[in-house]
């Protein structure tokens, strides 16, 4: 079996943006398919939910959630010389994007995002950020012609983006966000638990997500524990009050954020239970920032949420980075709560 | 060496201006095969092919150096302030990887970007070079201790072939400029030369063009030609701007370029069927052409360039046949300028 930290690499290396997800289904579904107590459905908004049999009952209905999708690129048009119009799937500064190696549509040809040369650019071209239709992707296709035969419209695009360690023990690669939350969940699953709970793999967040709530309904969980991967901005440039949280922290147990007022409860008794056992974790400092469990803690007669997240530098970007220490103690801390969350 | 791997070995190494070692090295590698190379002191490789006896002696220049970012500070968190050595474009700069050439080793890093919730609201601004900081996620002593200002930080890139006989990577400006001074010297073996030549893989042209400067002072040729990258046509460019991938060389015609040897240039590849477009500029050319015109007394200076798209980001392409074709070009002004129409 794979360890933790190799699902995270193989898991970014995968092409699967919002509403294409199938790949990374079926990578998860594939390494954790012959774990004990494990069965296995899928729904129709294509998300894979695990229900995992535990030492007994559970009191409280318990489901994790994190999302299978990446940000990328959609394909919307070709020119007449070949060049690739797109769009962007969730929220990618266009600052971001110029320069940049991505991989199009199933067959993952390279292509080449940008425009044309900085020498070329207006003064005020090269001060304001692009706008995305300005952008192009070069497949080296000579005409439309050429361009069709290798990539239909609605192609999607990813980073190119190799995983690689680097600096003190940290990860660098693309869709950590929140590959990372699945790697966590298929740790959840590996060893015995106490109580039955479900794992969800859920499809679309990066564009409002459809999938949580269609899994929630699914489920009908008490309780929604929401794996995620946050902005950590404690990256130059920023003042510390404006880091929101930071890498070296450990967990990111939400209040609150721009989607959901947590539950405030669950939240406080976490963060007891975190210090009791000398598991790192720290909260948001503002209100910041959105995730599934503003769909799932209105699903049906409602559900009570909790938010773990990985604080992350660089979501959405080519290369995001993770420290070790904060998934290896988010790790431990989401395996508490499948233990206790269950009894409250 | 097929023209893909010849590309592929010029850019593999890197090579920023003023630091242009590793690249000199595999370029020197592969020049030796046709005459004796040697360092100037500025850095830039030159090879002697064919003596120059008092009469005519050409020079075909390409340039070594790369663009990069050069480390400036280290701040009280460990982050890499940095300045650009050569022209990086800074419109696609934020959350680029990039390879730190530290002392004992390459070091990855991350440039920094700005989370969503912080950027203010309305129209965004790209960076401005002050402002760019890159994360080698090391805390303040490991980063001083691993990094020492000066140190390079270039940008990660990959070579590969892309679509349909195009190439892509970093430092395809100018190295595959480079590479077909190398396939002319190739299609040149063997064959007897009535004048001196000197190939030249000159060093800092990104931050001034000294290096062709000193080299051409060095090597005293009667003409030279610069082979560097030009424009290539895109969805963005305007028409008229730009030479076309896959349509040859881009004669240059200047002010600063000897008349007579831009029609050669274009006399000689309607001879020799080799396809070539004008690049027709106003007033300087923006290549080492304008630095060695004006060394010594004067050197006669042509530019053959190649188109390129994407330029100074890490995405550089060029076409295969477009590298060939200027090689063709470069080996037929050597053996027949003197006497083309």
């Amino acid at each position: 079996m794979k360890t933790m930290f190799e699902n995270i690499a193989a898991l970014s290396a995968i092409a699967g943006t919002s509403g294409d997800e199938g790949r990374v289904r079926e990578y998860i579904y594939n390494e954790i398919k012959d774990l004990p107590g494990c069965s296995f459905s899928s729904d129709g908004a294509g998300n894979l939910l695990v229900a995992k049999k535990g030492g007994s009952p559970a009191k409280n209905r318990l489901i994790f959630t994190a999302h299978m999708d990446e940000v990328g690129f959609i394909i919307t048009h070709i020119t007449d010389s070949g060049f690739l119009r797109f769009t962007a799937i969730g929220g990618i500064d266009t600052r971001l994007m110029s320069g940049k190696r991505v991989l199009v549509g199933c067959g993952l040809i390279p292509g080449l995002m940008g425009s044309k040369a900085m020498h070329q650019a207006s003064d005020d071209e090269r001060k304001k950020a692009a706008n995305i239709d300005e952008l192009y992707i070069d497949i080296g296709a000579d005409s439309k012609e050429a361009a069709e035969k290798l990539v239909r419209l609605g192609d999607r695009a990813v980073w190119d983006t190799d995983f690689t360690e680097f600096g003190d023990s940290r990860i660098l690669g693309k869709a950590l966000d929140d590959r990372a939350g699945c790697a966590l969940l298929m740790e959840l699953l590996k060893d015995e638990a106490a109580h039955d709970f479900t794992a969800a793999f859920t499809t679309r967040e990066e564009v409002g997500g459809n999938g949580a709530s269609s899994a929630a309904f699914g489920a009908e969980p008490d309780i929604a524990v929401v794996v995620e991967s946050t902005t950590a901005g404690d990256v130059a440039g920023v003042p510390e009050e404006k880091w929101v949280c930071h890498q070296g922290g450990g967990p990111v147990v939400s209040f609150i954020d721009r989607g959901t007022v947590y539950d405030m409860d669950l939240y406080t008794t976490i963060m007891d239970w975190a210090q009791q056992e000398h598991i790192p974790a720290q909260t948001k400092h503002g209100r910041y920032g959105g995730n599934d469990a503003a769909h799932i803690h209105s699903s049906r007669d409602g559900v009570r949420p909790v938010a773990v997240s990985l604080p992350a530098r660089y979501i959405h970007a080519p290369a995001a980075s993770l420290l070790r220490s904060d998934v290896e103690d988010t790790a431990k801390l989401l395996r508490l709560l499948r233990d206790r969350l269950t009894e409250l | 060496m097929d023209t893909v791997k010849l590309l592929e070995a010029l850019t593999a190494p890197y090579g920023n201006s003023g630091a242009e070692k590793p690249a000199a090295d595999a370029a020197e590698k592969l020049l030796s095969a046709y005459g004796e190379v040697r360092r100037d002191n500025l850095g830039s490789v030159i090879c002697s092919v064919s003596p120059a006896n008092g009469g005519r002696h050409v020079l075909l220049d390409a340039h070594l150096d790369q663009i990069a970012l050069i480390v400036t500070h280290i701040d009280e968190r460990g982050f890499l302030a940095v300045e650009p050595c050569g022209g990086i474009d800074l419109r696609g700069i934020l959350g680029s990887e990039v390879v730190v050439l530290a002392k004992g080793g390459a070091l990855p890093g991350v440039v920094c970007t700005i989370p969503p919730h912080l950027q203010s609201e309305g129209e965004k601004e790209n960076p401005k070079r002050e402002d760019i900081r890159v994360d080698i996620g090391f805390g303040p002593e490991k980063a001083a201790s691993l990094v020492r200002l000066g140190d390079r930080v270039m940008m990660k890139g990959r070579f590969s072939e892309i679509g349909d006989g195009y190439v892509s990577g970093p430092a395809l400006d100018d190295r595959s400029g480079c590479a077909a001074v190398i396939e002319a010297l190739e299609l040149l073996k063997g064959k007897k030369l009535t004048c001196g030549l000197t190939a030249v893989f000159s060093s800092r042209e990104e931050t001034g063009g000294q290096g062709a400067m000193a080299a051409a002072f060095g090597t005293e040729p009667t003409e030279a030609i610069e082979t560097d990258v030009s424009f290539g046509a895109a969805p963005d460019t305007a028409e008229g701007k730009t030479g076309e991938m896959k349509k040859g060389p881009m004669v240059g015609f200047s002010p600063v370029l000897d008349m007579d040897i831009s029609a050669k240039l274009c006399a000689l590849a309607d001879r020799h069927g080799i396809p070539y477009q004008c690049e027709v500029m106003g007033r300087s050319t923006g290549t080492n052409a304008d630095d060695m015109m004006r060394t010594r007394s004067g050197v006669r200076c042509g530019t053959t360039s190649i188109p390129l798209l994407f330029m100074h980001t890490v995405v550089e392409k060029v076409a295969v046949c477009d590298v060939q074709n200027t090689g063709r070009l470069l080996a037929a002004y050597v053996l027949e300028g003197s006497d083309a129409e």
